[in-house]
């Protein structure tokens, strides 16, 4: 008997090997969600029985098993669901993560035997979903219509909404409309400044869409630029929008005030309402749901009607502008196929400076009827950005009906989730838990994602597709009689619809002629001008080729000394050294006063292009090499950070008194180990998607270090942070080498430990690169390689790419996390503010771009500009100050310009009044940080102007072609 | 096609090298004395950044007044980004620029980050508005200190306060960043009484929905709120809890206790009744009402906070310089900062580096009327 036992558990295991993935996923997921349930209500299980883990960090894994456990059940199952159905099921997906989550919490507090109470205030939510839906729709409208239509994710959306704030607080202080904003409450309601607010917000956001796609996104469409060099310089593009707006209208929050009766606390509709309240856990004697009457109706301000009105009205138009008008048919012909719609004469640029307007016109909009609701400062839209992008993948990219369903779901989300987390916190012990609110709609998308790879819209859209088909099919097969009579009930409607959309095509004729005439004028007018500026840059051209001819004459060898060609492997070498070594002068020029302070300094420089330098090495691993496009670079730098403080810091406080170096060696497996984990749910999602999930998983990182306690240490647990860690070699660089050093930099005092940090720096960036190189080199470099190149052709060679892609993964993470751990070191402290991808995820993405994708050389050049542009500007920053300082009489210089352009220029434009509202003292002067970051975005875009592909472009591994073929630039740019 | 790509090359070069001359050739010695401000320019609070900066020329004008003849000072500003890593390179580049000291910075995490550099190369730092705990322990070797108490002590006075006003059962409606949220956890620790919610929320504008936050108090019943706010974030929950027809009493601490917060309603009829404590100005001291005038004869920004705390920082950075000549400026620095009467309270530095308070003013919104009638200290509570 015992024999026959072993015989058929092995059989059994035989038969899960070979039976098909859903299965095997289902019975996995079903193992999962018993050994919760047993951990949680029994203690028992795996997590139970092992008694590894205790309290919190028991529950924590309880949970995340449960959830884990639900999501790959759901997932076999839906995998196994009828086509027919499938439109439907995908659509209740939404529904489905929910409940499971509230599953989930119930559990947990059953097992905890506590009780959670939770408020939901039903208008209350209502109404908070709908304002969230029409903030987020505002900017994601527009980004979902460039997607659809150019294919890139345009960063400049946001921008382009606070630019419609400020067209209206502008508005605001004009001679004309400030006695209306300013008049005394008297009960009645002024519309003049609201409508015209609107409407010249959409007007003017949409002319300046307009303007930066022309003068930017169309010479990089015209240079065949990747949708990633397009979105970087979009990056770019909205630093220098942001940084103008607040230049012009300083960092203070200002208020759209339409008239003031419309901002009174009273002027409001009264919503009658009811509180749904909802017991979860260890109930006694209460229901699990029972409806209360609320003491108040809920008061939905005039403000937020207007907001909803509007940006709803707008979206509305914009979809019967797509499906009934011809400029819509056009846009929809140039997203599916450009050449098919170019060679059917269709003007594929003037459908998308079309687009343009239109996303940004709409954006303005929303911007404008926000700023009636939010005091507005120009920071405002990377706040808004992130949930924007949640909302369009959600609603599956580029579908309009999917977005607009997309921002109600993540406005409810938004809605439900201060409720649910409060009750739940003030159960959990956990009072901070409403600060996850901000991150629920990531958590919420990542949830759905791994059900629905595709977002909902695309099942929206096969369905209606499958409804056009049916009727087409009933049309075919059945006569007219039925379909007669319904369109002549909806004569009257549809004959009115068929007129306006002739009127928009009228309208939008006209403008065409418009802007034609402008583009004649403008251009005849710049002719003078061009001429001169063309001379002059022939001079300089004629000047700078003189550079390479004295370089022959110095003796130095250059066998072409005019041709660096920088996709060879020497060429490649010879630029990277040039501009290596140009970067190493502008260092060396750096003004600082004494020998200890240039001493920092340089060696600052040295940590931070390390630690760059490192994080870019990882993404170039998973974005360059292998094609994954990681925007969470942070994430894995993060998780090291983290790790490698909270495994290093004291015991008393709240750490694990770990030495640091052993931290590390964890810090490196857990990413390692995180960046495999996350091969597996991730690897069907496409391009977008991926990166989505992994910038979310950024973000629920940088929000749980503000959030969780368990996440605080080296003080008390009520302050936010990791600090008091100890770093490496710290005691013994201070008994001894640090003297040394001190002399032999002629310090005359030891040298601080920042020195330490860049020789480790050092080491590491070139240990890290020798291996990339090394591994890069080998068989397995080519495969992930061809998987970047396709995917399916790869995988039709026998290679196993979810196991190529999760090793790269892994393999990248570990990287980025050493790079955490050294940036933990000279920070001395791991903050949430770190994790901000402004600073970190984008400007590595920035240098990645700019670098040169898929060369490692690229990332350490790209990485050192990022790093010396910050210092270099910030020389610039600080020198309004004192007179002895470098730059100040050019700042003084830039005053004057700037004062010039405000006052004499801009005066034309707009009031006195809004001048002095933000110059309050008399001086316009110009904001030196915000003209930093107007630097750095220029340096963006006009690196990318110049070189899409980089300033050290990849060196294909093929063998090198003639060169008589490789003569036309843009061909060659092309090729991806 | 190779020659476009090298021309582009010796384009960078020869305008890199042309910066790299306009750097070196503009460099040259003066004898003024120059204190670095750190000032969350960008990021998440780069709305009250130019408070901080005008209460900085207040002091500056101020001290160039007084010490006429003999010192120049010189304010050279640096955007700390309210980060750790920009404002350590920020202090970097304050230190290259050859200042005496640092005031700054304001989130508490630029601040710490700044330290790392500013405490090795012997610049004193002195903080106006970093109230995180971890700073107290911070490794800066004597180098840093600041001017704004630890959260602890507001929070036990607020509970006086809250419990003095009737409240039984309060709601605790906090930012959840280090200054809102060590209030927060400091205040639920010390009220003895129930808390009918607790709610945190994101003060960035956009990430927060001011009406949803009212109607949570108003459907737990709770009979008083307390706001642990920011001055814009405060105004906007005022002005929504006031819209949903809350009718309890509203608390708040230093965020709010300001005549200037009015500044920050549309509507000013939801700001009565507010209650708020904030740091106690020095017995008779004139300090206060002098900055407050200069600052508002100035033009300073609406709707400021610690601004008072800024001036005071780079006053008493300005007269340890003044007093120090050529011995040590962290010395000197400690020893001005005994019982030194400022616009923002008495400060005293332990040996930490940070300030003991003197208690806490009560004050009140009547209308739009403001007076502090009331005091609290540690030993005495409330009067």
């Amino acid at each position: 008997m015992p024999e026959h036992t072993r015989l058929s558990l092995k059989e059994i295991w035989q038969r899960f090997k070979t039976s098909p993935l859903w299965l095997r996923q289902m019975v996995l997921g079903l193992f999962l969600l018993c050994d919760s349930y047993l951990g949680m209500i029994y203690a028992a299980g795996i997590i139970g029985w092992s008694g590894l883990l205790t309290s919190e960090l028991k529950w924590l894994v309880l949970s995340i098993e449960m959830m884990a456990g639900g999501l790959m059940f759901v997932r076999a199952l839906l995998s196994q669901t009828q086509p027919k159905w499938k439109g439907l099921v995908t659509v209740s997906i939404p529904l489905l993560v929910v409940l499971m989550a509230f599953g989930v919490l119930e559990l947990l507090l059953t097992g905890l035997g506590r009780s959670a109470t939770m408020n939901f205030n039903l208008s209350s939510i209502g109404i908070s979903s709908l304002y969230w839906a029409a903030v987020y729709l505002s900017i994601a409208i527009g980004l979902t219509l460039t997607y659809k239509v150019q294919h890139f994710a345009n960063f400049a959306q946001a921008e382009m909404m606070l630019l419609g704030s400020y067209v209206a607080i502008t508005l605001m202080w004009s001679d004309r409309f400030f006695p209306i904003s300013n008049a005394p409450k008297d009960g009645v309601l002024n519309w003049e400044l609201l409508i015209w607010a609107g409407i010249s917000a959409f007007v003017i956001s949409g002319i300046v869409g307009v303007i930066i796609d022309r003068t930017v996104f169309r010479k990089l469409r015209n240079k065949m630029g990747t949708p990633q060099v397009m979105m970087i310089a979009s990056l770019g593009v909205s630093m220098v929008v942001r940084a103008i707006l607040f230049m012009r209208y300083s960092a203070s929050t200002h208020r759209f005030v339409p008239d003031r009766d419309f901002r009174l606390t009273t002027s409001t509709f009264e919503i009658p309402t009811e509180r749904l309240q909802l017991h979860l856990g260890d109930r006694v004697n209460a229901p699990l749901m029972e409806l209360a009457p609320s003491v108040n109706a809920y008061a939905f301000s005039y403000t937020k009607v207007a907001l909803v009105v509007g940006v709803f009205g707008a979206v509305l138009l914009l979809l019967f502008l797509l499906n009934r008008t011809r400029l819509g048919r056009q846009m929809r012909a140039v997203a599916d196929n450009p050449d098919l719609a170019a060679s059917s004469g269709i003007h594929l640029e003037r459908v998308y400076s079309n687009t343009a307007f239109l996303s940004a016109g709409i954006a303005g909009l929303g911007g404008a009827l926000l700023a009636a609701i939010l005091p507005i400062n120009p920071e405002l839209g990377l706040m808004l950005l992130l949930p924007a992008f949640a909302v369009i993948v959600l609603g599956t990219i580029g579908s309009i009906p999917g977005v607009i369903i997309g921002a109600l779901i993540v406005g409810l989300l938004r809605a439900i989730s201060e409720p649910v987390l409060v009750g739940a916190g003030n159960a959990l012990d956990r009072p901070t838990a409403s600060g996850f609110a901000e991150v629920m709609p990531f958590v919420f998308l990542v949830g759905v994602l791994l059900l629905a790879p595709r977002g909902i819209g695309s099942a929206i859209e096969n369905w209606n597709i499958e409804r056009i088909r049916n009727r087409r099919l009933i049309q075919q097969n059945s006569n007219h009689a039925l379909m007669n009579t319904t369109s002549d009930m909806l004569g009257p409607v549809s004959s009115m619809l068929a007129r306006g959309s002739v009127y928009i095509d009228q309208i939008n004729e006209f403008k065409d002629k418009v802007i034609g005439l402008m583009v004649n004028t403008v251009a005849s007018a710049w002719a003078i001008p061009d001429k001169c500026w063309s001379r002059v840059s022939a001079v300089i051209r004629s000047a700078c080729s003189l550079i390479p001819g004295t370089l022959s004459r110095l003796g130095v060898p250059l066998t072409n000394p005019i041709r660096i060609a920088r996709d060879t492997e020497r060429g490649s070498w010879i630029a990277f050294i040039l501009f290596f070594l140009l970067l190493v002068t502008i260092v060396l020029l750096l003004p600082s006063v004494t020998a200890l302070t240039k001493t920092m300094q340089v060696a600052r420089i040295i940590s931070l292009l390390g630690i760059f330098g490192l994080a870019c090495f990882s993404l170039n691993l998973h974005t360059g090499i292998t094609g994954m496009t990681n925007f969470g670079v942070i994430f894995f730098v993060g998780i090291g950070a983290v790790t490698v403080g909270l495994l290093s810091a004291p015991v008393e406080t709240n750490g694990y008194g770990w030495n640091p170096w052993m931290a590390t060696i964890v810090a490196v497996l857990i990413a390692a180990i995180a960046g495999w984990l996350l091969a597996y749910p991730t690897a069907r999602l496409r391009m977008d998607y991926f990166a989505i999930v992994t910038i979310s998983l950024g973000e629920m990182l940088r929000i749980s270090l503000q959030a969780e306690p368990m996440l605080r240490a080296g003080t008390v647990t009520s302050a936010i942070g990791i600090s008091q860690f100890s770093r490496p070699l710290e005691s013994w660089w201070e008994n001894g080498p640090s003297g040394t050093m001190g002399n032999l930099l002629g310090l005359h005092v030891d040298a601080p430990y920042v020195v330490l940090l860049a020789i480790l720096a050092i080491i590491s960036l070139v240990a890290v690169w020798i291996l990339l190189n090394t591994i890069l080199s080998s068989p397995w470099g080519r495969i992930l390689r061809s998987i970047r190149e396709d995917e399916v052709v790869s995988q039709h060679h026998g290679h196993n790419i979810l196991m190529h892609k999760a090793a790269s993964l892994a393999l990248g993470a570990a990287i980025a996390a050493l790079a955490g751990a050294l940036w933990a070191w000279l920070n001395t402290n791991v903050w949430p503010e770190f994790m901000n991808p402004v600073r970190t995820t984008f400007l590595i993405w920035a240098a990645y771009i700019i670098g040169g994708r898929a060369n490692n050389r690229g990332m350490i050049i790209g990485a050192f500009v990022i790093v010396i542009v910050e210092f270099l500007f910030n020389v610039m920053v600080v020198s309004r100050g004192s007179a002895s300082l470098p730059f100040h009489n050019m700042t003084a210089y830039l005053d004057s310009v700037f004062s010039w352009l405000v006052v004499n220029v801009g005066g034309i434009i707009w009031s006195d009044r809004s001048i002095t509202e933000i110059f309050a003292k008399g001086d316009v002067l110009i904001s030196l940080p915000h003209l930093k970051l107007a630097l750095i975005g220029t340096v963006i875009v006009g690196a990318l102007l110049m070189s899409s592909k980089g300033l050290l472009p990849e060196v294909p591994s093929r063998p090198q072609r003639p060169t008589t073929i490789a003569s036309n630039p843009i061909e060659e740019e092309g090729n991806k | 096609m190779g020659i476009v790509r090298s021309t582009k090359i010796g384009l960078l070069l020869l305008s890199i090298t042309m910066l790299a001359f306009l750097l070196v050739g503009c460099g040259s010695t003066s004898q003024a004395v120059k204190i670095g401000l750190l000032s969350p320019q960008t990021g998440p609070i780069a709305q009250y950044a130019p408070g901080f900066e005008d209460a900085g020329k207040v002091a500056i004008d101020e001290l160039n007044a007084t010490h006429q003849g003999d010192f120049v000072f010189e304010l050279i500003v640096g955007d700390s980004g309210c980060d750790g890593t920009q404002a350590a390179t920020a202090a970097q580049t304050l230190i290259d620029s050859g200042v005496s000291a640092i005031v700054g910075a304001a989130c508490s995490g630029a601040t710490t980050g700044a330290i790392a550099v500013a405490a090795p190369a012997g610049v004193p730092m002195v903080s106006y508005a970093s109230t995180s705990p971890a700073l107290t322990t911070a490794d800066d070797n004597g180098h840093f200190f600041r001017v704004v108490p630890s959260d602890a002590q507001q929070a036990v006075a607020l509970t006086d306060v809250a419990a003095a006003a009737g409240a039984s059962n309060p709601a605790v409606l906090y930012m959840t960043n280090d200054y809102g949220s060590g209030l927060g956890d400091n205040f639920a620790s010390n009220w003895s009484g129930s808390v009918c919610t607790s709610v945190g929320y994101d003060p960035s504008e956009g990430s927060y929905d001011a009406s949803a936050l009212a109607q949570s108090v108003i459907d737990g019943g709770c009979d008083s709120a307390l706001l642990m706010s920011y001055a814009t974030d405060g105004a906007a929950i005022m002005e929504a809890l006031s819209s949903q027809g809350f009718k309890g009493t509203i608390i708040g601490a230093d965020g709010l206790a300001d005549a200037a917060f009015l500044t920050s309603f549309t509507d000013s009829s939801a700001v009565d009744g507010l209650i708020a404590t904030r740091p106690r100005p020095g017995v008779e001291s004139e300090a206060k009402s002098t900055f407050e005038a200069a600052y508002a004869a100035a033009g300073g920004a609406d709707g400021a906070i610690y601004t008072g705390e800024t001036y005071d920082a780079i006053k008493l950075v300005a007269a340890a310089i003044v007093s120090a000549g050529d011995g040590s400026l962290v010395g000197a620095i400690n020893s001005t900062g005994q019982n030194y009467v400022g616009a923002s309270g008495t400060h005293t530095f332990d040996a930490a580096g940070d300030v003991l308070g003197t208690g806490y003013e009560v004050c009140q919104f009547d209308g739009t009327a403001f007076s502090c009638p009331r005091t609290w200290t540690q030993d005495g509570g409330l009067k």
